[in-house]
């Protein structure tokens, strides 16, 4: 197609978008732009039918409210100038952050979270991810599933259970969709009254069974962890002791503004030079930033982990329950709980080791008290696997999860991938540097300890007293001007600022963005974003090109100079009328499963009492079908073994 | 959740529609805590031009909390160059470069965070066109990023062409075919097709 033709077609195409988004009458089109048109049409509806939650958007109204009387206070103030709480880091802002701190940032194997159901959550996003249509860029092992043997007691609340009684006496339960590890998808199930084909790969598959469909169990058990009981400091220290970890205990602090009582609940931290654990509610987090190699991990195969990591765990009386160990990725060691002699899906420890045998992530989210709620009668696995062939995936009883078998082909990476180039800033051990931070405050919580207080990628250390006084700012920007002293702590992770001296930031200096093209004159590059706009890249890194299109973050805290932190490549759009090539991986659907391993699971579902504020675990079962699919992949595909009429709201 | 409730009924009342934007900037301007109604036009909109670009929910939440904060901190430096969804999403687009430039490029998709499993389980509809937008966001980042950036601005931006060109710093033309090479090549990733009609 040459460039006229597809200058036409782009000209018609925004004239189409143009009235769609006024909702005008739409001019006719190309039959060319058909297609586009329609996958235009249906992902503005798509959008247009999803909106911010709603305890999200009022929690930001009252921030921006809250943050606005403040601006207004400060405003009529003429004496001590108050600056207002810019950027107050919301929630997730906080969770990610005390996240990045925790994990430093680096590439981490795992989805983790910091809240049960984020943990939860984490780990389907994870799943569905690599489960997302086989886009992984890796190639991945498969690897055998490995039954643990489990010579410790069974678990404990997890008993035989009486005869059924009436199903009328049973608790209506939630519906796999809040479940963990199930995996997700796209689109509708087998019908779909819009005509489209769905972007979802089981979308009119074919299934065949290549196994025997088990007769039994009739009824199982349903949990839940209603009972289970948070951490106390006792169990911090308690878990510092088993990781071998001393010194304070620390919780992060926020900004509170004012009228705003809202805090996270603490997450009691302990640092030690390169390991770090952090507790939560009801999870712990164990990491040894010395087992990372330039900042990414560098992994054991399965095969070589999983006894060290089983061993570790042991050691440390972590492993008191039955258990099944495996790897979905041939790396990281899951642990799954066997509730009467089945698998949870969800891992309840996660494990990653080094090449060099360094076990240096260690996370967990015990299912402890588990509840029996009622014994339930199934659908058998007949039933089941009827009702997948009838209903098909619908996100609701019936989810799946792909993940790469060995057969699977890596597909070649994007064109812009490989061209991506990225420039974090990195300042010389002795070299004098002025920040803009917020800082980040970790207060101890059973000592007489300097605050630790981290400013972007560096840990900050000084005078106690002046430590305290920034500890007062935290979550307000600050200008810290300070040496650069390298990991003097060992942290495998962050330099440290030595203070030299701080202030408060009188007017926020924004933390904002340029894009542009490089110039270079010598060992001098300027930042040329317009004609009437330019800036002095200091310390440009040697191989930034001479008219190379970049974008730069920092600040710009002095006339014509970009004080920069971060830079990266900006694609350019080929003059070329050909087309930048699709890249090597294609959607593809599925057209046929084949089963050949059925058994009874629990699916983990994470449920949230609005009343208490509360969340806790269900372990329900499902009939997990495994098999593979003609992409060379694996996949389970699980149907909830509870019948509709125990669900809370099943699919009519 | 009590206390979010009593703010929420002592916050700046809803501007009347009629007022457009330029109008609630200067009220804001006066006072601030007019910018909510600003806030309440395009909080949607930022959210899911943003939901779409980082391709979750708690990191769309995140930024859009930022972007927020930040226009209305920097509100005084608004001047009507630009209509004010375009500045808003400006700052959005800055914010996701931002968050990029704190992780490692190859983690982006790793990283991700699921959203938080709704109680309310009625809202299955809800969850499916969530979980289809997420799949586009996914599906998005292996688009050529300018081409990406100018679909999302266009399609879940609800911008004009001129005002992406502006933020991109681009001619209309330019944009034009950014969206529509865009689209087509979104159209491949998903192997859309569709049946006759008839």
């Amino acid at each position: 197609m040459t460039t006229n033709q597809d200058e036409q077609l782009a000209r018609e195409l925004d004239a189409l978008l143009t009235a769609q988004l006024k909702g005008q009458p739409t001019p006719a089109i190309s039959p060319e732009l058909q297609a586009e048109a329609r996958l235009a049409n249906l992902l503005r509806q798509s959008a247009a039918a999803v909106e911010p939650e709603s305890l999200f958007l009022a929690r930001l109204e009252a921030d921006l409210v809250a943050a606005a009387a403040v601006e207004t206070a400060a405003s009529s103030r003429t004496d001590l100038k108050q600056r207002m709480p810019a950027s107050r880091p919301s929630f997730w802002q906080n969770l990610s952050q005390n996240i990045k701190e925790t994990f430093t940032m680096k590439r981490f194997v795992f989805a983790f979270g910091a809240v049960a159901a984020l943990i939860v959550i984490a780990f389907f996003a994870w799943t569905a991810w690599r489960g997302g249509q086989g886009s992984e860029p890796d190639v991945i092992a498969n690897v055998p599933t490995t039954v643990a043997e489990t010579p410790m007691p069974a678990e404990p609340t997890a008993g035989p259970a009486e005869p059924t009684i009436n199903p009328e006496l049973l608790p209506t339960l939630p519906s796999l969709a809040g479940a963990s590890g199930l995996g997700s998808g796209f689109g509708g199930g087998a019908e779909d009254s819009s005509k489209m084909m769905a972007t979802d790969p089981l979308s009119g598959t074919q299934y065949v069974l290549n196994t025997t469909l088990p007769i039994e169990p009739i009824t199982a058990v349903v949990y839940d962890t209603a009972n289970q009981t948070v951490y106390t400091l006792d169990d911090v220290a308690r878990l510092a002791s088993l990781f071998g970890l001393s010194g304070p205990i620390y919780t992060e602090t926020y900004y509170q503004e004012p009228g705003n009582e809202w805090t996270p609940s603490p997450v009691y931290q302990i640092f030690d030079g390169s390991r770090q654990l952090a507790v939560g509610d009801i999870y712990f987090s164990y990491m040894d930033n010395s087992g990372l190699v330039n900042g990414s991990a560098d992994p054991m195969p399965f095969a070589q982990a999983g006894p060290i990591a089983e061993a570790y765990l042991r050691e440390r009386g972590l492993l008191d329950f039955p258990y099944q160990m495996l790897s979905q990725n041939g790396y990281d060691i899951e642990i799954r709980r066997l509730v009467d002699g089945r698998p949870a899906i969800f891992p309840e420890i996660q494990v990653s080791v080094s090449s060099s045998g360094l076990v240096w992530a260690v996370f967990s989210n015990p299912m402890r008290n588990l509840n029996p709620v009622g014994n339930y009668p199934l659908r058998s696995a007949a039933e089941a696997w009827q009702f997948l062939q009838e209903q098909g995936v619908n996100f609701q009883s019936v989810f799946y999860s792909t993940y790469p078998g060995p057969e699977f082909a890596q597909p070649p990476m994007p064109v812009d991938a490989q061209d991506y180039r990225y420039w974090q800033r990195q300042y010389a051990d002795g070299q004098t540097v002025t920040l803009y931070p917020y800082p980040m405050v970790f207060l101890p919580v059973n000592s007489d300890a300097a605050p630790r207080i981290v400013i972007d990628q560096y840990l900050l250390t000084g005078p106690a007293e002046e430590l305290q006084a920034i500890a007062a700012y935290v979550g307000r920007q600050i200008r810290v001007t300070g040496v650069v002293m390298g990991d003097v702590q060992q942290t495998a992770v962050y330099k440290v600022i030595e203070l030299a001296s701080w202030e408060p930031a009188e007017s926020m200096v924004e933390y904002t963005f340029r894009e542009g093209v490089v110039s270079r004159s010598g060992d001098q590059a300027t930042l040329v974003v317009s004609e009437s706009e330019s800036y002095v890249i200091p310390d440009a890194p040697a191989d930034l090109n001479d008219g190379e299109r970049i974008y730069v973050s920092g600040w710009i805290d002095a006339p014509g100079v970009f004080n920069w932190q971060g830079m990266g490549i900006v694609a350019v759009e080929p003059a070329s009328s050909e087309m930048m090539p699709v890249d090597g991986f294609v959607f593809q659907r599925i057209g046929q499963v084949t089963i050949d391993q059925v058994e009874l699971v629990y699916a983990v579902i994470s449920v949230y009492d609005e009343a208490t504020q509360t969340s806790r675990f269900l372990f329900s079962p499902a009939w997990r079908f495994h098999g593979t699919t003609d992409r060379q992949e694996m996949i389970d595909i699980y149907v909830q073994a509870v019948p509709d009429a125990l669900i809370a709201s099943p699919i009519p | 959740m009590q206390m979010i409730a009593t703010q929420l009924i002592n916050a700046a009342e809803p501007p009347p529609l009629a007022l457009d934007d330029m109008a609630l900037v200067q009220a804001a301007k006066r006072d601030m805590s007019a910018f909510s109604g600003l806030y309440q036009r395009y909080a949607s909109q930022v959210y899911r031009y943003l939901l779409v670009r980082v391709g979750n929910v708690p990191e769309a939440q995140d930024l859009t909390s930022q972007t927020f904060m930040a226009a209305m901190q920097g509100l005084k430096s608004y001047r009507g160059q630009q209509p004010f969804p375009a500045w808003l999403l400006g700052i959005a687009r800055h914010k996701v470069a931002d968050l990029y430039r704190r992780q490692r490029p190859d983690v982006g998709l790793e990283m991700a965070e699921e959203v938080a499993a709704d109680a309310d389980s009625s809202l299955e509809d809800a969850t499916n066109r969530r979980l289809a937008l997420e799949q586009v966001a996914r599906k998005m980042q292996t688009l050529a990023p300018d081409r990406a950036e100018a679909l999302t601005l266009r399609l879940f931006g609800e911008l004009e062409v001129a005002e992406i060109a502006q933020i991109m710093n681009r001619n209309e033309a330019a944009v034009r075919m950014l969206v529509f090479r865009g689209l087509r090549d979104l159209q491949a990733q998903l192997n859309v097709a569709w049946e006759d009609e008839s």
